[in-house]
């Protein structure tokens, strides 16, 4: 157990084992941010994913993966080798004294190590073990190899994104990685909340498909009710039946514009000369299903269209919204960096990082707890940085052990 | 027998929330046996009800999929916080609740007299979270927002796409599931700090902040080396694949997924797609050719894919050591895919008005809690059982309230 004793966390009572790759990364930083003592334990030459591009002015080096320090800022590192002896009685000795142990490798890897749940459950039955992988620890497809873009398609997400006329269309920026690794951390913190109950640990299996699956909005309910299958639909949003069957993104002067929930600024669109008949019947603005009949949808998109041409992303964004209509400006990701409500918000953090000489930003609180908050420690670790502070430290090597056990690939 | 646990039984919600990206978050709660108080306003209750989908067509408040699938085990209550007497019912059902949801827009709560300040007069430990589009604070505090909006205010909707054609970003409203997690995370986080030193507290989990914490390596790219992202279609924003996309198969818009990253998983796709010549030409023999012909390679590619099914493609992909799958869509995922149904992800339940009906289940599986879905409530269901047996109010109480439409 350790405490962070600088600022008060909601999880800073907490030590977690990180045994993570891409899919849980993003889990362990939740429960780093949120206060938690993540340790990541690395094989003894640095995690794989510290060879993820980008990297820092685009020299490959196992330092300075941006993919990495992304993913495991507030994170300390120790370098250990499961597959030596003393490097599992090290980590049973780390277990012993953990809250949470957040692994993803492939179903029976540790139990063929003895370092499964029925194992280490033993050791500490209090201990929360978080498994996650592509499919699941059994089933047909346990050892399936699998990518983010692989689990976005099996998962259902994919089937939804993209144009008619084209291919499916993977989501941007490691989204299937993101809704299992999200997914698993509302798992642990479920496990902990019975804990805090009842004293006891217990193992959660995560698959990213399920997680996958159950994030797709109408797709299920679609087929389980009606028989339907949803398909792409390009920007339309999946479903007729909400309202607003007009959802586009549109090109305007500067940039595009999502055009959502509701028909349009007719008065303002009149006043620029390019509403044409739309305001003389009041079926467009308040029948959604005058507003679906193809040529009216067509007549419709065309003035939406003519009329954004006009204008600005901002104008656009702040006049709508100021009527209360939920159309709004695609950001793009540079833009995000000059967003006035993100920097109003104080999302963006500066992370020092010493060895460079530099500071960088990075996203910061995506929520805000008032009492314990969403805090930036540090950045992510170097390999086996924090060797000596556990090793020596917690567990008593002295540093003559510490060498024989570099030197025998133990750590 | 004993029924077995459920992890959140001690837990008591009182949850305001409506559509989808609060009733997502406490779905979780509800499935692990949380007792979740869902209150729906007089008349059209949860926006949910109205959406689709309908079976045969047949519209009706306790016959959405769209509601039953996301509110499944919640006690549904009907009350009308903008009468006092509504307020202050509501009030006695703070008392007994350990969190309360509410995903309006920034002023209602306020305007109710519900807001945190004066419920933690009422219950000093409570834990309330607020999800409103983006937070209560800020320039877009009062933003009218759903799924779409949001995903182009977070960014990701211009990066998702082809690079010759508009952006088209998500087909459904992803940042609900986001701005979901980002509720539900920080409440049991402040669970547990709860559960130590009896401490609660507000939460501002706007829906859009965590969107954009989830756009990934892009942002320190730019942040640390200055470079802006664009639309890649289905090829690796950052790090590198070669195959790496959606390909074409046999049969009417049957696609799968092909990911192929390190030496040894090209030399088994080649294997698999049976070593054709020109997979040893210059342009496709290492990684860095690869890379510089993805559009001819990705023709290839879809050449032999065309031969084959998506499930074809994938089986004899994954005998080779490839990351490979189908675009599955959700007829696949319910009846054709044997590792869900491995799972028993898809449940059926038993409903007063529909029969049989399907559910999507609980994701991940706990050990000893293993969770338990019951099916939505209908229609203020719960009115009696909440207002007489949890707040002890009387049946004469109850009918005169109904009456006067505060319940």
């Amino acid at each position: 157990m350790s405490e962070q004793s600088e600022e008060k966390t909601a999880l800073g009572d907490l030590r977690v084992l990180d045994l993570v790759d891409e899919k849980g990364a993003y889990c362990t930083k939740i429960l780093a941010d949120l206060g938690a003592d993540v340790i990541k334990i690395e094989p003894p030459g640095g995690d794989p994913t510290r060879d993820i591009p980008p990297f820092y002015h685009d020299v490959p080096h196992r330092e300075r993966s941006l993919y990495f320090w992304l993913y495991n800022s507030n994170k300390r590192s120790i370098t250990l080798n499961l597959e030596t002896t003393e490097g599992q009685d090290i980590f049973k000795r780390l277990v012993k004294t953990a809250d949470i142990l957040v692994e993803t490798f492939r179903p029976g890897y540790l139990d063929g190590l003895d370092l499964g749940y029925g194992v280490l459950g033993k050791i500490n039955p209090a201990l929360i073990m978080t498994s996650i992988t592509a499919y699941g620890q059994t089933g047909p497809y346990q050892d399936y190899k699998a990518s983010d873009i692989v689990g976005l398609a099996m998962g259902g997400m994919m089937n939804t994104c993209g144009y008619p006329d084209g291919p499916p269309v993977m989501p941007y920026g490691g989204q299937g990685y993101h809704v299992v690794a999200n997914h698993a951390a509302i798992a642990t913190l479920i496990a902990l909340f019975y804990r805090d109950m009842e004293g006891r640990g217990q193992h959660i299996d995560a698959s990213m498909q399920t997680a996958i699956a159950q994030s797709i909005e109408f797709g299920n309910e679609f087929y389980l009710y009606c028989g339907w299958v949803l398909k792409r639909q390009g920007t339309r949003h999946g479903s007729d039946g909400i309202g607003e069957p007009i959802s586009n993104v549109i090109p305007c002067q500067d940039g595009y514009l999502c055009t959502f929930g509701h028909a349009g600024p007719f008065d303002w669109m009149e006043a620029d000369g390019v509403a044409g008949t739309l305001k003389e019947d009041p079926r467009w603005l308040e029948d959604p299903l005058f507003r679906r009949i193809p040529e009216n949808r067509c007549y419709l998109e065309e003035r939406q269209r003519e009329w954004a041409m006009l204008h600005t992303r901002q104008e656009i964004t702040d006049g709508c919204q100021n009527m209360h209509i939920s159309w709004a400006k695609c950001n793009t990701l540079e833009e995000l960096f000059k967003d006035e409500h993100l920097l109003d918000r104080g999302f963006w953090v500066d992370v020092e990082h010493p060895e460079l000489g530099a500071a960088f930003k990075y996203p910061g609180a995506p929520y805000v707890l008032q009492k314990t908050p969403w805090r930036m420690k540090r950045r992510a670790p170097l390999t086996g940085e924090h060797n000596l502070e556990i090793y020596e430290k917690e567990l008593g090597f002295t540093r003559g052990e510490l060498c024989i056990l570099k030197s025998a690939g133990v750590i | 027998m004993a029924e077995t646990k459920m992890a959140l039984e001690n837990l008591t919600v009182l949850d305001f929330t409506w559509v989808l990206a609060g009733p997502g978050a406490v779905r979780y709660l509800a499935d692990h046996g949380a007792r979740v108080i869902k209150v729906e306003r007089k008349e059209l209750g949860d926006i949910g009800r109205h959406v689709l989908a309908f079976p045969n067509d047949e519209i009706g408040m306790n016959r959405s999929g769209y509601f039953n699938n996301i509110n499944r085990g919640k006690l549904g209550i009907t009350l009308n916080i903008a009468d006092p007497r509504g307020v202050t019912v509501a009030k006695e059902l703070v008392k007994i609740s350990d969190v309360v949801f509410e995903n309006f827009t920034r002023e209602v709560m306020k305007r109710r007299g519900l807001d945190y300040e004066v419920l933690k007069e009422i219950k000093p430990d409570i834990i309330m979270v607020s999800m409103s589009p983006a937070g209560h604070t800020g320039p877009y505090r009062d933003y009218v927002s759903f799924g779409p909006t949001l995903q182009a205010l977070s960014g990701i909707t211009y990066l998702m796409g082809s690079p010759d054609r508009d952006p088209v970003g998500f087909g459904f409203s992803y940042s609900d599931f986001t701005g979901g997690w980002g509720g539900v995370l920080p409440v049991l986080a402040a669970l547990h700090h709860r559960n130590r030193t009896g401490e609660g507290q507000w939460i501002d989990a706007g829906q859009l902040l965590p969107l954009v914490a989830l756009m990934g390596p892009g942002l320190l790219d730019y942040s640390v080396n200055g470079r802006g992202a664009t639309r890649l279609g289905n090829r690796l924003p950052w790090g590198y694949g070669a195959p790496h996309g959606a390909y074409p198969c046999r049969g009417d818009d049957r696609w799968c997924v092909i990911s192929v990253f390190h030496d040894k998983e090209w030399r088994g796709f080649c294997e698999a797609i049976g070593n054709p010549a020109w997979t040893k030409d210059n342009r496709f023999c290492t990684a860095t050719s690869r890379a510089a012909h993805a559009d001819e390679l990705d023709r290839l590619v879809g050449e032999w894919t065309r031969e084959h099914t998506d499930y074809e493609a994938m089986e004899v992909m994954q005998k080779h050591g490839v990351a490979a799958g189908v675009v599955q869509n959700s007829q696949d995922l319910i009846e054709r895919d044997p590792q869900m149904r491995h799972r028993g992800f898809f449940v059926y339940l038993e409903h007063p008005e529909l029969g049989t009906v399907g559910h999507e289940g609980v994701t991940f599986k706990l050990s000893e809690t293993p969770g338990k879905l019951r099916r939505a409530p209908l229609y203020g269901e719960y009115n009696d059982y909440v207002y007489g047996e949890l707040l002890g109010m009387s049946k004469e109480e109850i009918e005169l309230y109904t009456r006067d439409g505060v319940f």
